[in-house]
């Protein structure tokens, strides 16, 4: 199966392959969608994280509030 | 088996006195089948939409692909099957939605049943309703598309294949009727899970149709242990789902 | 109990600086550290990303399962935020995996997709979680949705390797592992760059799962809260 596979794939390579601007435009595009994918990501769990938090911030003096007035 | 219902916590257990656990586990699984094949003989609800489904479908692919003889020893085992588990999901959606429906859940569940039991019984009526409608759907396939089929030998492979699609699709009919969209829930759930299957049965029926794309290997035994997974799994995992 | 906030605090600090120092690193490495590959060109430098993602998105879904069993076994919703977290980043790393490979697939094979055993299986496993997703949302209630989704993550991990085989017995056009394969072999700077990627790739992997589960943490916090102080208005009127 390695050799079949190994040779189907080389011989289906086009000329793309060896012209080293096409290589590197196709290796920046995963790059950036990775970079992007993870940094996005990231920033989205910051926020996230952030409101929940003040969330539980506002939901707790509310209940401290409720407390006192008891 | 009946070990995955200790920690179900409720239900009443089985007095395993009188009679060998084996005798009452089958006397709970004939029960709960009867029933249900009963509702259905007396309905006919699930094999009606089966059967019209997936000759419906078959009718559809006609056009879709443009099915001509020649092509159907490559083509047919998939549209044969994809017409049968598409029919089988109308089916398998209404094992426990039916049930949810008429509130009689509550009442299977608070029987003195064990899990298992339950499980293997709803297996095996969505299998028998399914093998019905295969029953009839092969032979009409064979006529309609004038392709010399084996019969028994594809009805075979196709119930072989249907063990498993009963198997996961009891479980996950469980679980989807408990959720929103609880139509597109049960193949978004039921399909990728099914895809070893779907390999199986298409290949296995492709060599039985002699068809050029088939790849020669025991695709029947394979698909014995692909059935004999899935349903331990289920009877396994299907205590969590019904525990209210 | 502040005590333990501020260690929680001091522990994601070091982890946070970690996985920067490490990510770049492996980002400095596969750029000017390993050799170019004679036959592939340039473009082969994906694999120090694309490879490293399909451990970890394999690495999230078997966490899935671990923290399902544990779900199971505990009745903790704890270990059910785990599992939520987990499912979430591997969806998001298959994702990337399956677009990066792609990528590297139309240079090489001249093809952008190809119904190859490792590729196919990979697609039916973002299926499976996306479900594994779709299955939480869907599901009303918490501790339901907690159960059912466990009982997915379990069988949908068990399915994993029955999905991959009969893929393979189906069809196959991937490129064997190059590191375990004898001959011929990678250098050993293309080998250190990919341990190197790995271990910057798991580590993010980590904080992701720190911080997304501390999110669900929190979530479920507030959602007690609230259904607490709806329930006292409710008896109040």
């Amino acid at each position: 199966m390695n050799e079949s596979s190994a040779a189907r794939w080389r011989r289906q390579a086009t000329p793309d392959a060896s012209d080293p601007f096409v290589s590197v435009g196709f290796l920046i595009a995963a790059g950036a969608t990775t970079v992007i994918g993870l940094v996005g990501y990231t920033v989205m769990l910051v926020e996230r994280l952030a409101s929940a938090r003040a969330r539980r911030e506002e939901l707790q003096t509310a209940d401290r509030d409720s407390q006192r007035t008891e | 088996m009946q070990d995955s219902n200790t920690n179900s916590g409720q239900g009443l257990r089985t007095a395993d006195g009188a009679d060998p656990s084996v005798l009452v586990f089958g006397r709970q699984v004939y029960a709960v089948l009867a029933k249900d094949l009963l509702l259905e003989v007396r309905t006919k609800d699930a094999l009606t939409a089966m059967l019209v489904f997936s000759l419906l479908a078959l009718v559809t692919f006609n056009f879709a692909l443009d099915l001509r003889p020649e092509v159907m020893s490559a083509v047919g085992p998939g549209v044969l099957w994809v017409a049968l588990v598409f029919g089988s999901t109308l089916g398998l959606a209404r094992t426990f939605a039916a049930e949810r429906d008429h509130g009689t859940l509550e009442g299977l569940l608070m029987a003195p049943l064990d899990r298992s039991a339950l499980y293997l019984a709803k297996l095996l009526a969505n299998l028998i309703i399914i093998s019905a409608a295969a029953t009839v759907s092969v032979p009409a396939f064979a006529v309609l598309f004038d392709v010399a089929v084996d019969i028994p030998a594809v009805l075979g492979t196709l119930l072989l294949g249907a063990v498993g699609v009963a198997a996961v699709g009891t479980l996950f009919s469980a679980m989807a009727s408990h959720t929103r969209a609880r139509e597109v829930m049960l193949p978004i759930l039921l399909f990728p899970i099914l895809v070893p299957i779907l390999i199986g049965v298409v290949q296995a029926t492709g060599l039985a149709l002699g068809s050029p794309t088939a790849r020669d290997m025991p695709w029947l035994s394979l698909l014995v242990a692909f059935d004999g997974i899935y349903v331990a799994v289920g009877a396994l995992v299907f205590d969590f789902v019904l525990q209210e | 109990m502040t005590s333990s906030v501020v260690q929680g605090r001091a522990r994601l600090i070091a982890l946070v600086t970690a996985t920067v120092v490490v990510s770049a690193v492996a980002l400095a490495m596969m750029i000017f550290y390993a050799p170019t590959d004679r036959v592939q060109g340039v473009v082969q430098r994906i694999f120090y990303f694309h490879v490293p993602m399909a451990w970890v998105a394999y690495l999230a879904f078997f966490v899935v399962l671990v923290c399902s069993v544990g779900y199971l076994w505990r009745r903790d919703l704890r270990w059910d935020a785990m599992a939520r977290a987990s499912a979430e980043i591997g969806v998001l790393f298959t994702t990337l995996v399956l677009i990066t490979g792609s990528l590297w697939a139309k240079p090489i094979w001249n093809t952008w997709w190809t119904w190859d055993a490792r590729l196919t299986s990979t697609l039916v496993l973002w299926f499976i979680y996306v479900a594994y997703l779709m299955l939480r949302a869907y599901t009303p209630d918490l501790e339901r949705a907690a159960r059912f989704s466990a009982v997915l993550g379990i069988v949908g991990f068990i399915d994993v390797p029955i999905i991959h085989f009969s893929v393979e017995w189906w069809r196959t056009l991937h490129p064997e592992p190059v590191v375990v394969r004898p001959d011929p072999q990678a250098p050993p700077e293309m080998l250190v760059t990919l341990a190197v990627s790995l271990v910057a790739m798991t580590l993010v992997y980590a904080t992701f799962l720190v911080l997304r589960t501390a999110l669900e943490r929190t979530r479920d916090e507030n959602r007690e809260r609230e259904q607490r102080r709806a329930l006292e208005e409710a008896s109040y009127a």
